[in-house]
């Protein structure tokens, strides 16, 4: 995480038409999990990342996947990565104090 | 057929609860024979071992190309299942955390004995 403010920013990015971009909460990824997926033998060589600033939001980035990944192996990424992350929901931060 | 179990809450109702929504009747079949061979596995488990702990719902969604992800998510690892509707591509997936030894498997869904296995060598020993 870049800050302590990447995750309220991200929580709170609105679309266009300024309703919520993430409506029900995220899913925060810390890179030292992604870090460990990527130098896994299963998946070693389909996965990356890269940083990719916007003008509207400096936190941006992107998960790369390589095509010609076998779909079996996709769709166990899928499942790891959901496991590694941890999810933090909307209703949670409005009922901190 | 009847899903019902004693004791705690049905840990299969919540993706069971998707079987009558899923349009493709292939897929919809494929879900509730695993749903089935899950429920026979923990309900003999709690025959014979008591003090069994708490068993975390398994839950289901449909993906826009219409197939079917279901997973039982434990605290340490987590098993899914893709069920598509050309069963060849339908499969089981393990992974794990760093206390499990980061473990990545998966194979094909075939038959009822890859579930079996998955449950007995992996998910009853580390419950």
């Amino acid at each position: 995480m870049d800050d302590e403010n990447a995750i309220p920013f991200t929580l709170n990015q609105t679309k266009d038409n300024g309703s919520l971009q993430f409506k029900v909460g995220i899913a925060i990824l810390s890179r030292r999990s992604l870090d460990r997926i990527k130098k896994d033998a299963v998946f070693a060589g389909f996965l990356d990342y890269e940083r990719d600033q916007l003008e509207t939001n400096p936190y941006h980035g992107n998960l790369l996947l390589k095509k010609d990944i076998d779909p079996r192996k996709k769709t166990s990424l899928r499942f790891k990565l959901a496991h590694a992350a941890k999810v933090k929901l909307r209703e949670e931060t409005q009922q901190s104090p | 057929m009847s899903f019902a179990l004693y004791g705690e809450s049905d840990p299969i109702s919540q993706a069971k609860s998707i079987v009558s929504r899923i349009e493709d009747p292939c897929v919809a079949e494929q879900v509730e024979r695993l749903l089935s061979v899950i429920h026979k596995l923990i309900t003999a488990v709690r025959q014979v071992k008591a003090d069994l702990p708490g068993i975390p719902p398994l839950h289901a969604y449909q993906s826009e190309d219409g197939s079917v992800f279901v997973e039982w998510i434990f605290p340490d690892f987590r098993i899914g299942f893709n069920i598509e509707s050309n069963q060849e591509d339908s499969g089981w997936h393990l992974v794990s955390n760093e206390r499990l030894g980061e473990v990545t498997a998966s194979g094909q869904l075939t038959s009822e004995r890859e579930i079996m296995v998955l449950f007995v060598q992996f998910v009853l020993p580390n419950m």
